[in-house]
């Protein structure tokens, strides 16, 4: 429960930002505080899922479950609902979580007794409870979406193996050595287990691969660029050796590596995440990242993916939240969203489209002691950042609504 | 509130000669028409029908009506040119999962190698008959001062 009893005394209620923003879409208001905040499942909404029907069990770059809560919600509009890999029903930081519980039948989202709205649970996959030829349980290796296929081929991130290297957000290392996945998955589990899911009619819209950095080999990040070849020209090849509709989230690769990358394989978009908009910050928050690649030359890769992948289809995620961190973030939402927003617009000028995640602030991460902001923070942002994509005619078919599902800016596209 | 098709509306839709138009509004007030010859009546009372296409007005015309409360506006001409309209309010759109897959593969079956985007499933809030000749009595009798005089003369008739 709650660390901060007075919470909502400080901040306006789900109800106060609908009202106070109108044009904005109440789900993807509703969506946003769910993944702001975090679920917690009532005995009734427990006892509605079907294991044989639902997605319960998951393991991913950030999750390791086989308990029985629902990975996660879909709204009645199509919208996804991340309510955190972990499922367990824990509150995101400070505040209370939403109740999922059933009511007339339907299972709703409940907050201070008021239901909130209609949710039902992510389904399933027919490959999940199969193996592959080396004995390797399937749901082991690839990940589902309701209409993704998420693949994390690298579990652990080197940034994490040199002290002070990690991002204060991340929970990668914290998961992976919490349980008992392998650091690497094998690369023939993998493409069995995409091709097996590709049988499945109506399901998967994109393949995703991203994983923890690999900053080995001749060149820095040849080990990681070698992975992601290796996994996707297997993958290419289910789809005759044409281009698909697939995403990359990796460190951000050279221009060289990302000629390769295009060239060798059928990828169709890729993503490098700057995780947060501001030198210094990127400097304070992701360690690793800033000192091997550096802010401005993580810009600079990115434009150069544009050139390489086209307009459109490249974009850089960010961790939507971490710039108000303590001590050294922005003392203000006002001035944050002013820095991220312009941040976001500079770089959105150079065909990159910027695409934000809320901040779940978990207990694995060194910022676990943090408070996310406020819910209309998020609704400015998000706005904010759909608006930039606008400006610049910026598609983000790469990124919509039906895949990650993460991204609250990405769902106001959809009109 | 929902409302329970009559047995004429039923029928209209179970013919397949029936043309459907589903009307429906864009978030800057412009209004969109579109025929969507799959709409049909769900077992549970409500509409359904097949959206092929991802970015199609209708389809991004109907997230905004969801999102704001909106309603859409349907009418359908059966072969013997009898028309109705229903007003429905979108309930929520199938776009994963296990009753999307159905869909999905009839669709395929029916039509060849489509795609299929959605599913919008559609609650009826108000009917009523729009046929020509029907209307036009039911206008007479309730505004009988709204006619033409020529046509009442002895000479006009």
């Amino acid at each position: 429960m709650s660390n901060d009893r007075n919470w909502r005394e400080k901040e306006l209620s789900l109800s106060e930002v609908i009202r106070k923003y109108p044009d904005v879409s109440p789900f993807v208001i509703i969506k946003t505080d769910v993944q702001r905040r975090g679920v917690f499942y009532t005995e009734k909404a427990l006892a509605a899922v079907d294991p044989d029907v639902h997605l319960t069990k998951l393991r991913s770059d950030y999750s390791n479950k086989e308990d029985l809560t629902p990975v996660s919600l879909t709204m009645r509009d199509g919208t996804s609902i991340n309510v955190g890999d972990e499922g367990s029903g824990e509150a995101h930081g400070d505040r209370d979580p939403y109740q999922v519980d059933v009511v007339d039948g339907k299972i709703v989202l409940v907050d201070e007794g008021n239901v909130i709205e209609e949710v039902s649970y992510w389904e399933k996959p027919d490959y999940y409870e199969k193996v592959t030829s080396r004995g390797t349980p399937m749901w082991h290796v690839v990940s589902p979406r309701p209409q993704r296929l998420c693949i994390h081929p690298h579990q652990q991130c080197d940034f994490w193996k040199t002290p002070g290297y990690g991002c204060k957000f991340c929970t990668m290392s914290a998961v992976y050595h919490a349980g008992n996945k392998p650091e690497l998955l094998n690369t023939q589990d993998i493409v069995e287990t995409v091709a097996e899911a590709l049988k499945e009619p109506g399901r998967n819209v994109n393949i995703f691969l991203t994983g923890g950095t690999l900053r080995g080999g001749e060149n820095f990040l040849d080990e990681e660029l070698d992975c992601y070849i290796d996994i996707l020209a297997g993958i290419t090849g289910l789809f005759g050796g044409k281009r698909f509709p697939s995403q990359l989230i990796s460190t951000a690769f050279s221009r060289e590596q990302l000629r390769r990358l295009h060239d060798s394989t059928g990828l169709a978009s890729y993503t490098a995440d700057l995780e947060v908009l501001n030198k210094s910050l990127f400097e304070w928050i992701c360690p690793g990242k800033a000192a091997t690649i550096g802010y401005e030359e993580w810009k600079n890769r990115l434009y150069e993916a544009v050139e390489i992948f086209g307009r459109g289809n490249v974009d850089t995620g960010i961790v939507a939240g971490v710039e108000l961190a303590q001590p050294n973030g922005f003392q203000t939402e006002e001035e944050a969203l002013e820095s991220t927003l312009s941040e976001a617009d500079e770089i959105s000028s150079h065909g990159v489209g910027v695409v934000g995640c809320v901040w779940k602030v978990h207990p694995g991460s060194i910022f676990r002691k943090q408070t996310s902001p406020s819910l209309e923070y998020y609704v400015r942002l998000a706005t904010g950042l759909d608006q930039i994509r606008r400006k610049y005619n910026l598609s983000i078919d790469m990124d919509n609504y039906r895949r990650c599902g993460n991204h609250p800016d990405t769902d106001l596209s959809r009109i | 509130m929902s409302v329970i098709l009559s047995e004429e509306i039923r029928r209209a839709l179970a013919d397949p000669g029936t043309v459907r138009a589903v009307a429906t509004v864009e978030k800057d007030g412009d209004p969109h028409i579109a025929f969507k010859q799959s709409l049909r009546l769900r077992g549970d009372g409500n509409l359904e029908y097949d959206e092929g296409i991802e970015t199609s007005q209708t389809n991004k015309n109907l997230v905004y009506s969801i999102w704001f409360g909106k309603t859409v506006s349907i009418s359908l001409v059966t072969p013997d040119r009898r028309s109705y309209n229903i007003v429905g309010r979108p309930l929520r759109v199938l776009i994963a999962g296990r009753e999307f897959r159905t869909h999905y593969t009839a669709a395929r079956e029916e039509r060849g190698d489509i795609d299929l985007a959605a599913v919008w499933v559609i609650e009826p809030v108000a009917a009523c008959e729009q046929s020509f000749d029907k209307r036009r009595l039911e206008e007479e009798a309730a505004h009988p001062l709204l006619q033409h005089l020529d046509r009442l003369t002895v000479t006009g008739q």
